[in-house]
């Protein structure tokens, strides 16, 4: 075996054990990818309908997973619905479940929630929603298990 | 026999020749220094004589003499408005409603309309398109395709939807069967407040009038029109899936909405002025002008005069016509000056 062949050899097998370790690290390495949807998640402050401030890790379960539905008045008005449905079944389930409301406006989304049946609602203003909270599409439903996001559902209109 | 017989043709010749001398004269023009208008929603004059209407790109506005206020910007602030769909008369205040189902009132303070209140409407879980809607009797009277349920094929759908002051459905009204096939989130319809206490609905397609009793919120009555010789009537399939939509090809969508707005004689609104009700339609002849306003006696419901113009209609006070000259920007085509024409009868 010429001297060139075996350098050559040796880098390829280098090469495999660096992606290999990559490959582990990335998804043997038991961190939560879908952790970062919610950053800070203790200095994260919300009102109730009331404009009230409200400490948002208050508002979750300690023992159990809690349900977020996060969504602004504009959003899709089927999901908002299919969304508002998630909840009140939780609910039924004896799970946490909450609707945080994206707005400026509290007293517009307490107008806003009469025409919808009773639910846990709160309002984030767009400041700290920005801040805290990385989703790519509204509505969305964080799972959070522990102050930490576990999963993530976009909702559509699709079944 | 043969006498009266001609004597008869010159009557009416006489009559037709008097009615067409019944014609527009221009009794003030507006000119104003503002940047083009891109399309004109619905539009109203106030009680202090300007023009309140819902200009695409400028939204809520008041038009004077002198200047274009707006009152109602783009945007999520209480002075702003997401999505409007109608702009509309809430007693002295100006109501929009937004497509979210939000209608913002404005009222007017030190000259200028500011944000006063909202009110979420509780249209339910399928669409309502707000086209025209009244105040009238504490109830807000929204004219538009409403679908309420969905059935096989079908949505049961409402074209007038009432509201109480805190959003509430109270009744729904023009209830039918619509099949899936066509864009009624597109299709006009127009709702007007009369006198002795009656509203007058029309759809853009159709020149019969609903008569309807703010009160007990019931049909009292349907009264067909009497049309001009020129009218040519929407074909069948106007907004139809099928004559709209074709793969591939977007801009097919939007020339086919222009050729259904343009091409017939579509009503464009439907106005309320010293016990005459007014609508302007597209004439759709190159002799004639652009467009005709078609002033009806609003007890008999008898054509009383035919009027031809090339501008736009955009409210009727007082025996006056508002109109903006040469026709809404977007559908007759650039229009680059903002100008206003007042007209009254000429007799």
């Amino acid at each position: 075996m010429k001297k060139n062949e075996i350098f050559f050899n040796i880098a390829i097998l280098v090469a495999i054990i660096i992606a290999i370790v990559m490959v582990k690290v990335k998804f043997f390495s038991g961190e939560n990818p879908n952790a970062r949807a919610i950053q800070d998640i203790e200095k994260l402050s919300v009102f109730d309908l009331k404009e009230k401030p409200v400490k948002f890790t208050s508002l979750l379960s300690k023992e159990d997973e809690s349900f977020v539905l996060v969504f602004t008045v504009y959003d899709c008005h089927t999901c908002i619905l299919k969304g508002l449905e998630q909840l009140k079944s939780l609910k039924k389930e004896g799970k946490q479940a909450i609707g945080l409301v994206v707005s400026d406006d509290v007293a517009d989304i307490a107008l806003w929630a009469q025409n919808y049946e009773p639910t846990n609602l709160h309002v984030i203003k767009k400041v700290d929603f920005y801040t805290h909270i990385k989703a790519q599409q509204l509505p969305v439903m964080f799972t959070i298990d522990d102050n930490e996001v576990t999963r993530i559902q976009t909702i559509t209109t699709e079944l | 026999m043969k006498r009266i017989g001609i004597i008869s043709i010159f009557f009416l010749l006489a009559i037709s020749l008097l009615a067409q001398k019944v014609q527009l004269e221009r009794v003030d023009q507006w000119k104003l220094d503002h940047n083009p208008i891109a399309f004109i929603g619905n539009t109203y004059i106030s009680k202090d004589n300007s023009i309140i209407g819902l200009f695409r790109d400028v939204w809520g506005v008041e038009i004077t003499k002198k200047e274009i206020k707006q009152f109602a910007g783009y945007g999520e602030a209480p002075n702003e408005v997401i999505l409007p769909t109608i702009l509309f008369s809430y007693g002295d205040d100006i109501a929009i409603a937004e497509l979210v189902g939000r209608v913002k009132i404005f009222t007017k303070k030190e000259n200028s309309y500011t944000f006063k209140k909202s009110i979420w409407l509780k249209k339910g879980e399928l669409p309502l398109s707000p086209r025209s809607g009244v105040f009238c009797d504490g109830k807000l009277f929204v004219a538009g395709v409403h679908f309420l349920k969905y059935t096989k094929g079908n949505y049961y759908s409402s074209l007038i939807t009432v509201f109480d002051e805190k959003g509430k459905q109270v009744k729904t009204l023009l209830e039918k069967d619509l099949t899936l096939d066509k864009q009624y989130h597109e299709f006009l319809v127009f709702i007007v407040k009369l006198k002795n206490d009656r509203l007058a609905f029309l759809q853009e397609n159709e020149p019969i009038v609903t008569l309807i009793s703010p009160k007990s919120m019931n049909v009292v009555k349907q009264v067909p029109l009497q049309l001009p010789s020129f009218y040519k009537k929407m074909p069948g399939d106007f907004y139809s899936k099928k004559s709209t939509v074709k793969f591939g090809d977007s801009a097919y969508y939007l020339k086919m909405l222009e050729t259904f707005r343009t091409g017939y004689s579509r009503i464009n609104n439907l106005y309320f002025d010293q016990d005459r009700l007014i609508l302007q339609m597209r004439t759709c002849d190159k002799k004639l002008k652009r467009y005709a306003i078609l002033v009806y006696n609003a007890d008999t419901f008898k054509l009383e005069h035919t009027l031809y113009t090339d501008d736009y209609l955009v409210g009727v006070k007082d025996g006056k016509f508002y109109c903006f000259a040469n026709g809404n920007p977007g559908w007759d085509g650039d229009i680059d000056d903002v100008v206003f024409n007042i007209y009254k009868i000429k007799k």
